[in-house]
């Protein structure tokens, strides 16, 4: 008896593979495959893709990814003749390593055009080298990091929006102290995370990672101050995974972070509030409002580069741009930010393009990935106090160098 | 009286395992019948306050799941089938030392050391191998590295199981004439196919759960096998989609749980014979 | 025992499979490794390839991270398999002296190994959370909330609990199906012999099962030294690099940053370890043969 079960159910899913459609396309129509970075701009791009499935009679495919996922697959795509996607988004950060391996199709021989109604600080991340060179990627999702707070929790201490970075840490320890909840979330998760959420405090005090010929510039005085005043930040509230910031900001169970816009959007009941990130300390300021664009181009090894380069403009533009926003897409262009119709709807929008057009870059290295790698382990051992400031600053900069060199 | 009552301690012991050992697939469960409501708004409660068969339906409807269903049933079974066919054979010629020791030695070592290699380590070289050959738009990759994964697995598994059998029965049946097939065929591998049968179902469970081969080999979403796919639901910088990833996983789950109930007597059994009394 | 002679056509077809697929998904690659691990390669420019010596092996060396990982990882092998291992003895030979309508229980035992590993992982990223279910009862026993992925104290912890749950049924079933095959009347004769059910245990439970325990011990060492999905997925190697492991190394410098040579030289320190440590196996294989 068993036996015979068992040998049915064997043979009725060997019959089960063998009589389906060997990949599941083979119906003659041409598929063109986007590799992306999951969020809330995928569900945008799949609802405008129809449109474009029908002017040209293929069909699109877009892979939401996880960040590291996505670039695993770019790079190991990126080895074969003929690769399977036909576009690929990127994360801007990502830009000179890409570029400098040529990964990307340049895309003036394509005919493909950067137009000035992109903000320029989104259009220059596509550029090789950066701000100057060729383009080779358009900016899609126009992400700009603020500075999220809870209105409830705010309003009951009487505190507003702080401008300064002493003002948000007075107003994160106001609220631990009234409230017992966390003034102020960390996202100090070791690697990318907690770099992207170092940086703006480091910048607004007028510190950078590097100095001007790509050596390492984090062992000094300004940076240990801006790492002892991160973790004074972290000491009034938590080191928190993204899902679960987002989630406490939101709920009011904590009082501010910083984080990236398509996260709230997308959380419609959300009650965060949001703010440029401060750029003024100690008297000074320095812009601190970190850009962090998704870009997207075509891969040199890209199949059909005609029919991904009509893709890559149709996706792009203002109107498909628009519709996109509609669906919690981060928009690129000065004409989407400015429509009447989406201001109405998201009043935040003049704010978030001043924010985006006076962004700061990461720096423009194709060994960034290495430089974040070992950066966030220190910054990660110093923020959970196994390493002392001072100890965490020389082995980020030995690490650093080595890198560099 | 004593002993009732440690008796019954045992038993809340046990009944304590189970609930800890049962409440993440409870909350997997729990997870796939929210509604997104309620998943967004966080602060979820034990007992879902929402009941809705949306992500369920999600996945089946956009036909999201029945392309990777069908991938990694392809690739677990064809692999499957390799793997138990050259393991059953190697683990006989080498469990009967068919062979010079100077072959069959380093051979055993060599299948025991591919056993303990982390796959990251033969995963690199062979991304760089499948590249060359152009094979990597194919499924055929992940079909390989699954047969080279399991098949130690299996020879390591089999290779007691047939020293147990005595020597004499081979001899005997020498004596009265069969052939090396006909020896094989129709006296050892009878004897064999409990204990071939538990490591089948191990072989297909790791084949089916495999991750890091799959999502190094597999550039085009067409050959997705279910794990590649799952992790896609995980977008670190969005909101992951709950719903979506626990049905996918109550999904993925079915084809494991129908093979595990039916060889469950083989599973005992098998294992019975083989490995446990070498 | 038998035929000693050069090997029969039967034979040679009966190995040829399992030796074409051995040399050509596993000697080939480890020797393409080992030609990598002297070349600066890297995966986005494979033609610009140059000789570089040992100098990925030194950069190995020097690196903290290295020893470090190889510490991780041999802290998570020996917690979760001693864990797994003792944990499923004691399960399988309670329900086995349950009888014999143990069937569903033992189906509920098994249920956490079967659900894949990727989805399982994120379900206890959801439960451990800081905001997650697990703190929300501590909370109601009156504990403070831990936070533990990102505490650099707990967070290996919290691998090793879900790895624990994951497996502790994998080490039951292979107990549990050991222990039917120990015959009933030895109990019988120890009882009468006035043996309590600890003595019994050690003195004709465990000698019987041996084999198994071994099997049990080094399956579980052998799968959680590769240890990766979990770590890749909860906590990428952090806090403060308290959860790097040697695959999630290698994964990260070698697919995360593109540094072929540089891993293929990690793998190689990685395949030579592995080896000093299987020798006393391998050899320990040898002589039982002779």
């Amino acid at each position: 008896m068993k036996t015979k079960s068992v040998v049915t159910v064997l043979t009725l899913m060997l019959a089960v593979v063998f009589s389906a459609p060997c990949s599941g396309q083979n119906d003659g129509t041409e598929t063109l495959i986007v590799a992306g970075r999951g969020g809330t701009h995928i569900d945008g791009m799949n609802a405008v893709k129809a449109q474009f499935e029908e002017e040209y009679g293929v069909k699109v495919e877009i892979l939401a990814l996880e960040s590291a996922d996505l670039k695993q697959k770019i790079s190991l795509n990126a080895g074969s003749k003929t690769g399977s996607y036909s576009l690929i988004m990127a994360d801007d950060t990502w830009m000179p390593e890409f570029c400098d391996a040529d990964l990307f199709t340049n895309l003036e021989e394509l005919g493909v055009k950067g137009d000035s109604d992109f903000i320029e600080a989104a259009l220059n991340l596509g550029k090789f080298p950066y701000a100057t060179g060729d383009l080779y990627a358009l900016p899609i999702v126009g992400n700009v990091q603020l500075f999220f707070y809870n209105k409830g929790l705010f309003d009951a201490q009487g505190l507003t929006a702080p401008e300064s970075w002493e003002e948000v840490l007075e107003a994160a320890t106001a609220i631990r102290s009234a409230t017992g909840k966390d003034g102020y979330l960390i996202r100090g998760q070791q690697g990318n995370p907690i770099v992207s959420d170092f940086l703006p405090v480091l910048w607004a005090m007028g510190g950078s990672v590097f100095t001007g010929d790509w050596m390492a510039n984090v062992n000094n005085d300004l940076t240990k101050e801006a790492l002892s005043l991160y973790i004074d930040l972290l000491n009034q509230g938590n080191n928190l995974e993204k899902n679960e910031l987002v989630e406490a900001v939101s709920a009011g169970n904590a009082g501010m972070s910083l984080g990236w816009p398509s996260w709230y959007i997308s959380g419609e009941t959300s009650s965060a509030a949001f703010a440029p990130i401060p750029t003024r300390y100690n008297g000074g300021s320095n812009p601190a409002g970190m850009i962090g664009n998704w870009m997207i181009g075509i891969p040199a090894n890209a199949p059909d580069k005609e029919l991904a380069a009509k893709f890559l403009e149709f996706i792009t533009s203002s109107e498909i741009q628009k519709e996109m926003a509609l669906h919690g897409g981060v928009p690129s262009r000065k004409s989407v930010y400015e429509d009447p119709e989406l201001v109405a709807r998201y009043p935040h929008f003049p704010a978030q393009m001043s924010a985006l057009e006076n962004s700061v870059a990461r720096p423009r290295t194709p060994l960034w990935s290495d430089v974040e790698n070992v950066f966030g382990a220190e910054l990660s051992a110093a923020v959970s106090g196994l390493k002392s400031i001072d100890q965490a600053l020389a082995d980020s900069e030995a690490a650093i160098n080595r890198i560099m060199n | 009286m004593n002993y009732l009552e440690k008796h019954n301690i045992k038993k809340q012991m046990l009944a304590a395992a189970l609930v800890l050992a049962l409440m993440p697939l409870y909350w997997m469960v729990s997870l796939a019948i929210r509604s997104s409501a309620e998943l967004g708004a966080g602060g979820l409660t034990i007992y879902p306050r929402s009941l809705s068969l949306e992500h369920i339906q999600a996945v089946f409807t956009s036909g999201a799941v029945m392309r990777p269903l069908l991938n990694s049933l392809t690739v677990t079974l064809l692999s499957l089938a390799v793997t138990m066919a050259s393991g059953i054979a190697a683990a006989y010629v080498l469990g009967r030392s068919r062979l010079k020791s100077w072959i069959n030695r380093p051979f055993l070592a060599w299948v025991l050391i591919i056993r303990v290699l982390p796959p990251i380590t033969l995963a690199i070289p062979l991304f760089l191998m499948f590249n060359r050959m152009g094979l990597l738009g194919t499924r055929i990759p992940v079909i390989l590295s699954h047969i080279m994964m399991n098949l130690p697995f299996v020879i390591w598994f089999l290779i007691p199981a047939i020293r147990v059998i005595p020597g004499e029965l081979d001899e005997s049946a020498r004596i009265d004439g069969a052939t090396e097939g006909r020896l094989f065929f129709s006296i050892i591998l009878p004897l064999i196919l409990p204990s071939a049968a538990a490591v089948g179902i191990f072989t297909f469970m790791y084949s089916w759960n495999e991750y890091l081969y799959a999502v190094i080999f597999v550039q085009s979403p067409s050959a997705f096998t279910l794990p590649v796919w799952l992790s896609t639901m995980n977008s670190e910088q969005e909101v992951v989609k709950w719903g979506e990833l626990a049905s996918g996983g109550i999904v993925s789950v079915m084809p494991l749980l129908t093979f595990a109930l039916l060889m469950q007597q083989y599973l005992i059994s098998g294992m019975g014979e083989g490995a446990v009394k070498e | 025992m038998t035929c000693k002679q050069a090997p029969s056509a039967f034979t040679l077809s009966f190995l040829a499979p399992g030796l074409l697929i051995f040399a050509a998904l596993t000697i080939f690659p480890l020797g393409f490794t080992l030609y990598n691990s002297f070349h600066n390669l890297y995966l986005l420019r494979p033609n610009d390839l140059d000789f570089v010596g040992l100098a990925n092996y030194l950069d190995a060396l020097k690196d903290p991270l290295f020893y470090q990982s190889l510490k991780n990882t041999i802290t998570f092998m020996v917690f979760s398999t001693a864990a797994e291992t003792v944990l499923g003895l004691l399960l399988a030979v309670y329900v086995h002296s349950l009888g014999k309508k143990t069937e569903y229980l033992r189906f509920l035992i098994v249920l956490p190994n079967l659900v894949p590993p990727v989805t399982i992982v994120l379900i206890w990223q959801n439960l451990l959370g800081y905001n997650g279910m697990t703190n929300r009862i501590i909370a109601t026993f009156g504990f403070e909330a831990v936070n533990w992925f990102m505490n650099p104290k707990t967070a290996m912890g919290a691998l090793i609990f879900i790895d624990i749950w994951q497996w502790t049924p994998f080490a039951f079933l292979l107990f549990f199906a050991a222990l039917t095959s120990v015959p009933v009347n030895q109990y019988e004769a120890a009882k009468i012999d006035g043996a309590g059910p600890v003595s019994s245990f050690f003195h004709i439970t465990i000698p019987h099962i041996q084999s198994t325990l071994v099997m049990v011990v080094l399956l579980r060492l052998i799968d959680s030294f590769r240890l990766f999905d979990k770590v890749n997925i909860l906590t990428k190697g952090g806090p403060a690099n308290a959860t790097v492991t040697i695959t999630q190394f290698i994964y990260q410098r070698g697919v995360g940053n593109l540094r072929i040579g540089y891993a293929s030289a990690l793998s190689v320190c990685m395949t030579l370890i592995v080896l000093l440590l299987g020798i006393p196996a391998i050899l320990r294989n040898f002589r039982k043969e002779n």
